[in-house]
């Protein structure tokens, strides 16, 4: 027998069969394009997004008929929706997080419910990327797309959906909306009044893990999955991917260092609500049933790839070969311990505690005997200050983080993931299994038809770790005089930085 | 005709000029410097700039239509990098390598003159050097019979004689005077009499005629210091007038009516004797280029290339600015600890981005100094620029935008050599005064105005000052934590 995971992201898309062991059978992975037909405007083409999926599953399908799939589960993209009427029909495109569609129901929002009330209900703070505003958008300017769908689905739950299963969302996707209330695991009537939406255009929320149906014949035959096979809700890709990386209690972490670097750590009860927004940290339900998380992510590969792109290509396309002996390279030329500079890795608008949109990037200490090498790891370094800056101050909300677990690109590199271990002071395990949102999915998929016992019991048996980087203290030491100046840099320099 | 010699830190230049100011022919080598652990010492081998010379001296007579010339010479000028100090014996011959401008292993010694004299002069200066030599090298001390400055020591092989051009009131603490001798307790007869730029210093010998092949008994005029000759070389001997020496570093001198106290820049009588020269040296111009292209472009462009880059880049660089404080920065900051800087990055910034900081950093740090000038209510017409950095228009355009000056550019952009050229006609009496012989010899060539972008650099230019001052107090701790490793 195998289980399937689905992982749906913004760019690509991705089925993996995986047997109760974690050892992977096949893989399928489609590429899409995120849709711009206006200016401001950020979509995915459903029906383009849904027919990649099914591509991904038949061909992982045909590739495991000795292992059929047992269970099928989804990881997704968090905020967006597909519309979709009753009898499966999908109505429209799915409005992506960064779409700017919705931005004027802001002040109409913050005028009816304060920051500390929506945090009590939801967790997050007012903000463009979530679903409620995208949805007020669409019922006052696409009124005939509004009126006429049924439900609105997240990715994970419209995938299950398609295939056959009810239409439910889990706790953690549907706080992506806004609208949800993690106290009371079900619609915040409040959000849903004034924001007008109507509470019978969205599915029913349960948590990640529960059964919600069956694949349909119809959809069965189509992409080689057997009837009966067991369809489970998914979660936020974020959740997925730390269940994946055997997050499931508190005290460990997550630290995805793909695009974001982006640490999620764990915890057993909702954080005191004062504290937590000081830090700017939301609250999420996990993927493990009775689990929390929260965000702590800034600009991570994509300063990486900044810098590579524009500083060592200089905006030369290289195939993958030489990308890899660029990156042997860029190892061999950074020095080893701390560089001698301090980078604020303000790049692009940063995440958690300030969601800074109007500061800049800063590389400051170059002598005549700096070279790229020192740069670079500056880079590496001030991207993963910006981290330790929130790690810091997580003992304020009673939050323990002990061991982190690396997943995403970055974490192929032994000089990165050794550096963040030295600077975070925490010993970083790295996964055999980079597709931590599919085994994420997978463990899910594997609780709910019964071939683990729980998710923690998934974890365990799927999960398995390939390095473990330990923090080498007197390293930390030398980090954290540097990171005592960055600390500094920001507070002195932000209102030039505004400037400019 | 008039031959000229400018000692530089990396070349040897010599030129061959008509006595009208044309120039004939022009040949440069270039010099090594030896190899040191001591990161306070840096020296050359004087001996070598003597073998060059006489190498350029036979490649400048071979081009053929100047071949049947050698013995039309009737005057020679030698300039020179400093200060650079060589103790030689009572011929000339040098009795230790040369201790460059970089050299700062004086340290102590200035110590112990300011603590003698309350005066404080630079390790780098002369009698630091001396001083040091006295006390680590009592030998060599003992044998020296003068200490001589880098073009002085070449003067003293052509024609015999020891003498040190005096370049001018105010800078008497970069050479010598009798009072600081007296104090430190070094012997005055080691030190040269002094003389005026353009003054005869005698005439080659035959000696030198011989080993050099220059004709006996050609007249050798008093060159000086490089950064003296310069202000001949570009014809900035009116006030307003400033002369902007672009190299490695960069030292903008402006021609002032008025004398300042200002410890920001430094003051001294300019080579036209009734006006003073004021003077702030920007550490870092040509080198954050040089730095930029070795380790960011990878040595994979060459100049020329990141000047055409630059300028299809947006005044501004989409606002992204450089500080260029690789080295820390003199004037107008004096602070050894400052740092370069990037600030103002973004996802879409590129490296040719990045290339078009680097030139502005050095448009912004001139106008830094130019800003404290101003201050001292010293007029500034124009600049007239020499050395490498003028041959790039991008970058000439740039200075001129930022600074709001009008930027000159010479015919001749080795400012040294038409100097040493002014020096000659002038001791030899074809002009009266130097300002004239200066105006009749330097020809501008281009002109840069400031163009539309001045309003973007002005608000930049704030940028650029409140971003070093604020970040002022971080430097000296990171330097410690630097210094440490």
């Amino acid at each position: 027998m195998s289980l399937l995971g689905i992982d749906v992201g913004t760019t690509g898309c991705k089925s993996v069969a995986f047997t109760p062991d974690g050892t992977i059978l096949a893989t399928g992975y489609r590429e899409y394009d995120i849709q711009s037909p206006l200016p401001g405007y950020a979509e995915l083409d459903s029906a383009a997004v849904w027919q990649s999926i099914q591509e991904t599953i038949a061909s992982v399908t045909a590739l495991c008929k000795d292992d059929p799939v047992q269970a099928v589960s989804v990881s997704s993209l968090g905020e967006s929706v597909v519309p979709v009427s009753k009898e499966r029909k999908i109505l429209g495109p799915s409005i992506l997080l960064n779409d700017n569609r919705g931005a004027e129901y802001l002040p109409l929002l913050s005028s009816l419910i304060d920051d500390e009330e929506l945090y009590n209900i939801t967790g997050n703070t007012l903000g463009n990327h979530y679903g409620i505003t995208k949805l007020m958008w669409l019922r006052e300017h696409d009124p005939v797309l509004y009126e006429s769908t049924d439900y609105f689905l997240n990715w994970a739950g419209f995938v299950t959906f398609m295939l056959g299963g009810e239409p439910k969302v889990d706790f953690s996707l549907a706080n992506r909306s806004l609208l949800f209330d993690i106290n009371r695991e079900n619609w915040s009537d409040h959000l849903l009044k004034i924001s007008g939406i109507e509470r019978a255009k969205l599915p029913d929320a349960v948590p990640s893990g529960t059964m919600i149906g069956e694949v349909s014949q119809t959809a069965g035959r189509k992409l080689g999955l057997s009837d009966g096979t067991i369809l489970v809700a998914g979660a936020h890709d974020q959740c997925a991917n730390a269940l994946g990386c055997g997050v499931t209690t508190a005290g460990v972490g997550m630290y995805g260092m793909g695009t974001y670097l982006c640490l999620v750590p764990a915890y057993d009860f909702r954080k005191e609500s004062v504290g937590m927004r000081a830090l700017g940290l939301n609250t999420e339900h996990h993927s493990v049933p009775g689990h929390y998380v929260s965000f702590i992510y800034n600009q991570g590969g994509s300063l990486v790839k900044w810098f590579r792109d524009s500083l060592v290509l200089g905006g030369q396309a290289v195939s993958p070969e030489e990308l890899k002996s660029i990156y042997r390279n860029l190892d061999g030329e950074m020095p080893e311990g701390p560089s001698s500079l301090l980078v604020l890795p303000h790049f692009s608008v940063t995440g958690p505690p300030d969601f800074l949109s109007d500061s800049s990037g800063l590389i400051a200490g170059l002598t005549l005997s700096t070279t790229r090498g020192d740069i670079f790891k500056g880079i590496l370094e001030g991207a993963t200050y910006y981290i330790m800056e929130s790690v810091q101050n997580l003992s304020r909300v009673d939050i323990e983080i002990n061991q982190l677990r690396a997943v995403g690109g970055g974490s192929r590199s032994d000089l990165w993931v050794q550096l963040t271990a030295d600077i975070l002071n925490r010993p970083i395990q790295r996964l055999e299994v980079t597709e931590a949102g599919c085994m994420g999915a997978a463990i899910m998929a594997g609780t709910a038809c019964g071939a683990f016992s729980s998710m923690e019991h998934g974890a365990k048996a799927m999960v398995r770790i390939a390095r473990e980087f330990a923090p080498d203290p007197h390293m930390h030491s030398r980090y954290m005089e540097r990171f005592e100046f960055y600390q500094e840099i920001y507070p002195l320099f932000g209102a030039f930085l505004k400037k400019i | 005709m008039i031959l000229v010699f400018d000692i530089g830190t990396t070349a040897v230049k010599g030129a061959v000029f008509s006595m009208t100011g044309r120039l004939l022919h022009k040949e440069s080598a270039p010099v090594q410097h030896i190899p040191s652990r001591n990161s306070h010492v840096h020296e050359t081998d004087p001996e070598e700039w003597i073998r060059i010379i006489t190498e350029l001296n036979q490649k400048l007579f071979q081009s053929t239509s100047l071949t049947a010339a050698v013995g039309k010479v009737q005057a020679i000028v030698v300039s020179g990098n400093g200060p650079t100090m060589i103790p030689v014996d009572k011929h000339g011959k040098a009795l230790s390598p040369a201790m460059t401008w970089l050299d700062r292993r004086g340290i102590e010694e200035s110590g112990i003159i300011k603590k003698l004299s309350g005066i404080s002069i630079d390790p780098s200066f002369y009698l630091p050097k001396a001083l040091w030599v006295k006390r680590h090298a009592s030998e060599l001390y003992e044998k020296t019979a003068f200490f001589l400055s880098c073009s002085e020591y070449v003067v003293m092989n052509l024609t015999g004689e020891a003498a040190m051009v005096f370049p001018g009131e105010g800078l008497e603490n970069f050479i010598w005077t009798d009072e600081l001798l007296d104090i430190t307790g070094l012997d005055k007869n080691k030190f040269p009499p002094f003389v005026e730029p353009g003054s005869q210093l005698g005439t080659v010998t035959s000696t030198a005629a011989n080993s050099i092949c220059l004709g006996r008994g050609i007249p050798v005029y008093a060159g000086g210091p490089d950064f003296i000759v310069s202000l001949l070389g570009t014809a900035a001997v009116k006030p307003g007038r400033a002369c902007d020496r672009a190299g490695t570093s960069e030292g903008i001198n402006i021609c002032s009516r008025v004398k300042i106290d200002d410890t920001r820049l430094m003051c001294y009588r300019h080579v036209i004797r009734e006006f003073w020269n004021v003077t702030g040296i920007i550490s870092t111009s040509g080198k954050a280029l040089e730095w930029f292209r070795d380790n960011i472009y990878q040595k994979k462009l060459d100049y020329e290339a990141i000047d055409e880059r630059a300028s299809m880049i947006p005044a501004g660089a989409g606002k992204l600015l450089f500080l260029p404080y690789l080295t820390g920065e003199r004037a107008p900051l004096w602070d050894p600890n400052a740092r370069g800087i990037f600030i103002g990055l973004s996802l879409h910034h590129t490296i040719d981005d990045m290339a078009r900081a680097v030139l502005e950093s050095t448009g912004f740090a001139i106008r830094d100094i130019l800003t404290v000038m101003e201050e001292r209510s010293i007029l500034i017409d124009e600049l007239r620029i020499t050395g490498a950095p003028a041959k790039s228009d991008v970058w000439n355009q740039i200075k001129a935008d930022i600074t709001g000056k009008r930027i000159l550019v010479p015919e001749i952009t080795d400012s040294e050599l038409v100097g040493d050229v002014c020096l000659a006609l002038y001791g030899m009496g074809e002009y009266s005064s130097l300002e004239e012989v200066s105006e009749q010899m330097v020809r501008i060539s281009q002109v840069f105005e400031p163009g539309i972008n001045s309003s973007i650099y002005n608000d930049l230019f704030g940028v650029y000052r409140e971003t070093y001052r604020t970040l002022k107090p971080l430097f000296a701790e990171l330097a410690a934590i630097q210094e440490k490793g």
